[in-house]
């Protein structure tokens, strides 16, 4: 193996590095702002709603990315429909079909772990709010959400991390992300390991620092949990929490 | 059962080859799972730094990268090994990469569950005079199972759909017959919406078959709970 | 406190008409069990009421009906002389979330916002429901804490505190909202021996100051001490009730006589 050619090949694949940590980002807050409400509907009480979510985190969750990706790409143009609309000029462009086949994705297993998040959120703090004379929106603002954030964002930080990992697919539909640029590269050098290796290093940095970035998030959002440990007279966030990585169990 | 133009029988082929990855890279991934488990307990540090940096390494990097890494640098290393093009088994390759992936993740949730075991039951082993493996062999393991089963069960799901990467570098599974019944017949909405529905059809009877082994694992400690 | 006629039908006296809180044949049924089976009370301005029974009596179900938290199945419930309905705001009728913030609930886990400060957490719903401004909020949540001893925690989580400190806060919370009632809902049942004496102190001192007050509670000394009316809740329905001394003294009741039996040797005192 060739240390050199690590080296060398990394500025080549900085413009497919910056198209990764863009699909990522994008996917990911597209994702969240789907997920924000689908959660909140899927804990509410209404159920007609409730179904058509369930279904649609069912179906998304179910089946790889790598089918859901190439329906959209080369299944939405099939249609007369699609193909004389407006939407065409963008659904026939292969970023914006991975950005929205993954932003779906994402979306999916957001809404669950948010839901699993908001569920944790002890319900007699729900039922202070209740008393307290707030309306739905604002304990759901105030309270529901913050709490049900924190407890997932353990959870979430996982999924942010797969979701870049997922953004390597958007080279079968020829984008030239990170992994669609070394494929490239290879397929010139015929020097797999070396290119390859130098694209895993940079994923790698980039979950390295989700992982980080999220760390901090934690630790600093953990400040109500810090010197808990000495005097532990009620703690039921720590329930909670355990309870959200249980329902995070089981599911597809 | 429906023609579907003819490839009706090359889909249930490659859904077969599917179910046939999954299932080998499982049980291959379920053996390293422990392996890693048992050397991040490991006396030596130099054991436990070695799986750490395995389990980080495979959890940070995508896995279609993985799977291009090991196909790819499998084939050169395999060409210069023999002196003349080998091109490496699309089937080995996968169910190798696959195999390493779950093993990384499994590592995590087997060594999860091993700490669930209650230690009293270590202590009530050793307090026996069970030997070390004897303890491992009769106590641990078997209690493991069920705190490790809803991980895996996870982990099985996520392994599943990973197989349809591996259509990626030629594997001929239901992702890369849909693949080719799309091209050819110029009708790719409906054969990916099939491949579609069989994955679904996949993870569901997955999910019927977790939930019942974890009511079979379950038996019995309803009262420890 | 009220008059009940020989048919059961419930007849206000004109002083009852602008109570603070007058309920009418109370009912709740969750399926076919019926915890509450009809209660009728009043509370006048400054009464202090104990409500007692054993578990399982629906005395909390009772007080958790009055500000909604569960929903009645049938009868009706007056604040300051108007009723209640859920969710409808029309003539004469106040909407629940309205109603809630009159009421002032304490429950007997606390249920402080844990991702929130002492202070965040007293301050919240005075900004947000009633509206008045950060500044005042935290002037007046100052004073609160000052009142049930917490001044230097206000800064502190929740987790930080026991939870005698804890119920303390969650007294301070429901009091930020100048309610009209406030609600107890077995406010030291959760605390350990050592920590109730603190809570009952700021309970009893709010009794003092003339606060109208419904405390659900175990604490048989303390209902008889502080109460001025007390209830006995037998089976969702009011068994006996009356002044405490009359009532402690000489229950008429023989399921009371034994309730008060079985609580005071068991050292509940």
């Amino acid at each position: 193996m060739n240390l050199h050619l690590i080296v060398e090949v990394l500025p080549l694949l900085f413009e497919g590095m910056l198209l990764t940590a863009q699909l990522t980002a994008a996917s990911v807050a597209i994702g969240l702002l789907l997920a924000v409400p689908l959660a909140l509907l899927r804990t509410s009480p209404s159920s007609v709603l409730s179904y058509t979510i369930v279904l649609y985190t069912f179906v998304f969750r179910g089946t790889p990315l790598l089918v859901q990706l190439f329906l959209l790409y080369y299944g939405a143009g099939q249609l007369e429909w699609v193909r004389s609309s407006a939407a065409w000029s963008i659904l026939r462009e292969p970023y914006w079909c991975a950005l929205i086949a993954f932003s779906l994705n994402n979306g999916a297993y957001t809404t669950e772990i948010l839901r699993g998040g908001i569920r944790a959120v002890p319900s007699g703090e729900i039922e202070a709010a209740k008393a307290l004379g707030m309306s739905y929106a604002l304990r759901i603002r105030r309270i529901v959400l913050p709490a049900g954030f924190r407890l997932a964002l353990p959870a979430y930080a996982n999924e942010v991390v797969l979701m870049l990992k997922a953004s390597s697919l958007a080279s079968t539909i020829t984008l030239m992300e990170l992994t669609g640029t070394a494929r490239k590269i290879v397929a010139q050098t015929f020097s797999p390991y070396e290119v390859f290796i130098s694209a895993a290093l940079i994923y790698l940095g980039f979950t390295f620092l989700i992982v980080h970035v999220f760390g901090r998030l934690e630790r600093h959002m953990a400040k109500h949990q810090q010197r808990a440990k000495l005097k532990n007279h009620s703690r039921p966030r720590d329930r909670a929490a355990a309870k959200v990585s249980a329902s995070q169990k089981v599911a597809p | 059962m429906i023609e579907l133009q003819g490839f009706g029988e090359q889909i249930a082929l490659g859904a077969f080859t599917t179910l046939r990855t999954a299932v080998t890279s499982l049980a291959l991934g379920i053996g390293v799972g422990l392996c890693g488990a048992l050397a991040k307990g490991s006396r030596f540090q130099i054991i436990r730094w070695l799986a750490d940096c395995y389990t980080t390494l495979v959890r940070g990097v995508p896995e279609l990268l993985i799977i291009l890494i090991l196909y790819f640098g499998g084939t050169v290393a395999l060409t210069t090994m023999f002196g003349r093009y080998v091109e490496v088994d699309a089937f080995a390759a996968g169910v190798f990469a696959l195999t390493i992936v779950f093993g990384a993740y499994a590592t995590e949730v087997f060594r999860a569950a091993i700490q669930a075991v209650p230690s009293g039951q270590i202590e009530a082993a050793q307090a026996l005079g069970l030997s070390r493996f004897c303890m491992w062999r009769l106590v641990i393991l078997p209690q493991m199972w069920r705190y490790a089963l809803p991980g895996l069960g996870n982990l099985w799901l996520t392994l599943l759909k990973d197989t349809a990467l591996i259509s990626v570098v030629g594997l001929e599974d239901l992702m890369r017959k849909t693949s080719i019944a799309a091209g050819s017949t110029h009708d790719p909405l409906t054969f990916y919406s099939i491949a579609a529905s069989l994955y679904l059809l996949f993870t569901s009877v997955s999910l019927i078959g977790l939930t019942w082994l974890q009511r079979r694992a379950d038996r019995g400690v309803r009262f420890a709970q | 406190m009220h008059t009940q006629s020989d048919n059961g039908q419930f007849q206000p006296l004109i002083s009852d008409i602008n109570a603070p809180l007058r309920v009418k044949n109370l009912k709740k049924r969750f399926g076919t069990l019926e915890v509450l089976k009809g209660i009728s009370m009043t509370a006048q301005r400054g009464d202090v009421i104990a409500v007692l029974g054993s578990s399982g009596s629906g005395k909390s179900t009772f007080l958790r009906c009055l500000n909604f938290l569960e929903e009645p199945t049938e009868g009706e419930i007056w604040i300051s002389g108007r009723r209640v309905r859920k969710g409808g705001s029309l003539a004469g009728y106040q909407a629940v979330n309205a109603i809630r913030a009159k009421l002032g609930m304490v429950f007997q886990h606390f249920n402080l916002w844990s991702c929130k400060t002492v202070l965040e957490n007293i301050i919240e719903a005075p900004i947000h429901v009633l509206g008045i401004s950060k500044g005042e909020a935290c002037l007046r949540a100052e004073e609160l804490l000052l009142k049930v001893g917490l001044a230097d925690k206000r800064n502190d989580y929740p987790a930080h505190l026991s939870g005698g400190q804890q119920q303390r806060v969650a007294i301070a919370r429901a009091l930020a909202m100048q309610p009209e009632i406030l609600l107890f809902d077995e406010p030291t049942s959760a605390l350990d021996p050592e920590l109730v004496g603190e809570v009952l102190k700021v309970i009893r001192a709010l009794a003092d100051e003339g606060r109208t007050m419904l405390i659900v509670t175990h604490e048989l000394g303390f209902a008889r001490q502080v109460s001025s009316h007390t209830i006995f809740l037998h089976q969702g329905q009011i068994e006996e009730e009356g002044n405490p001394g009359q009532l402690f003294s000489k229950p008429s009741s023989p399921r009371f006589r034994q309730f008060l039996s079985a609580h005071l040797e068991g050292g509940c005192q």
